[in-house]
């Protein structure tokens, strides 16, 4: 499915839950995998590699993922950013829509979930 | 699950030893509680009626509710609820004890009023320990705590317990007969803001939380490693995620703030907390706080 090589940006301050998401994409065949661990490196990443998808928690040290999503999406509008998070409030999913979140996803992470948004986001566009 | 707590209690008071009670243990899966050990459990029959019944059952074919109302020891309300009280796990150690003759009918009863006594819990309390309603045994843990009428502290309790049996260990039970000492455990505190400010903490020592880190996330290993701390954090972070959105639904609105490992003697954990949750886990006890 590779023709186009993918980039995926996973920012979560838990490297476990990166670990996790990047075997997930890794079984779709995604090698390129950046991870930040705030928001502050999830904004230089994507400034630096303009990644076709963003996976971005909320929760996080020194610059929140909403924070990031809106300098993000203020720089480049067709930014595609899931946010990823255990704090699925409607102030979040109100705040994460106003701001131009592509979806979100509640934690803990179902493998399935994230295979469909996947399949939709990223299959539809391959086919 | 009330049989493992149970089980701890009747190992500490010498009531059973470890390879008595691992058998039984073992056993607790492919075991149906008895209407008649419930019936004693529940204070509805003595020791001796129950084995009356039992002795009459072995030369007709009766049930053994139905010998019982007939020799007036049970009314048919009484042996519906115990019917009902069969689906739960009520008692069902004390019941593998009694048929491997570790504990005789009274020897059963009496280490039940020994546990009942000691746990100091209310009679609604205990019921809803030893019947599994989770939500009931919380409140009756978190009576008497600072924040025992709380209703945040409450809605926390609940949703921390039922999280643990969901993403840790369907077996995890409250264990309100716990003494908590700061010594050697290990703090994982999140704080939250917006329409309230509060903290919520997970302490224990490092094998109860290797553990914990392995049963929630397949990349921890059961070793304390930065991978277990990473999968504590996460499952703290998932628990606390939740309780912001069930409070969302409520209009309390509270963001979420990066958590720390703290040691046990950090300033914050000083205060009494307004809810304390001891939960036994098979490595040991997980205690779980709020701070409002």
């Amino acid at each position: 499915m590779n023709e186009k090589n993918y980039s995926v940006l996973v920012c979560d301050d838990s490297a476990m839950i990166r670990k996790t998401l990047g075997g997930i994409l890794g079984e779709w065949g995604i090698k390129n995998i950046f991870e930040a661990g705030n928001g502050n490196e999830a904004v230089d990443m994507y400034r630096e590699h303009h990644p076709d998808l963003v996976f971005m928690d909320i929760v996080m040290p020194e610059k929140t993922g909403l924070e990031a999503l809106v300098e993000i999406r203020s720089e480049d509008p067709s930014a595609r950013v899931i946010m990823a998070s255990s704090t699925g409030t409607k102030k979040n999913l109100m705040t994460a829509i106003d701001a131009g979140a592509f979806d979100f996803i509640q934690k803990p992470f179902e493998k399935d979930v994230i295979h469909t948004l996947l399949r939709k986001i990223l299959k539809g566009e391959l086919d | 699950m009330f049989s493992r707590h149970f089980g701890q209690f009747l190992l500490q008071e010498g009531i059973v030893t470890p390879q008595t009670l691992s058998r039984a243990l073992a056993r607790l899966s492919d075991a149906r509680p008895l209407v008649g050990i419930l019936a004693l459990a529940k204070g509805f029959m003595t020791p001796a009626q129950v084995r009356e019944v039992n002795r009459i059952q072995k030369r007709e074919d009766k049930r053994f509710g139905q010998i019982a109302i007939e020799k007036g020891y049970l009314t048919a309300e009484k042996l519906e609820e115990l019917l009902s009280a069969q689906k739960n796990e009520h008692v069902l150690l004390g019941q593998i004890l009694v048929e491997d003759r570790v504990l005789s009918h009274e020897g059963l009863l009496r280490a039940l009023e020994l546990y009942r006594e000691k746990s100091g819990l209310s009679p609604e309390g205990y019921e809803a320990m030893t019947g599994g309603d989770t939500d009931r045994a919380v409140a009756s843990v978190l009576a008497g705590q600072p924040g025992g009428k709380n209703s945040l502290v409450r809605i926390w309790g609940e949703l921390f317990v039922r999280n643990v049996i969901r993403f840790v260990d369907p077996a995890a039970a409250l264990d309100p007969l716990a003494e908590k000492g700061n010594g050697g455990l290990v703090t994982f505190l999140q704080p939250m803001k917006g329409d309230r400010e509060l903290t919520v903490f997970i302490s224990a020592e490092e094998p109860v939380l290797a553990d914990l880190a392995r049963r929630f996330s397949d990349l921890a290993s059961g070793v304390f490693d930065e991978m277990a701390r990473e999968a504590v954090g996460e499952f703290l972070n998932v628990s606390n995620g939740l309780f912001t959105v069930n409070c969302s639904d409520k209009g309390i609105e509270l963001d979420l703030l990066p958590q720390e490992e703290v040691p046990g003697n950090d300033p914050r954990l000083r205060r009494k907390p307004d809810g304390l949750l001891p939960l036994l886990l098979p490595e040991g006890i997980l205690w779980a706080g709020i701070l409002c």
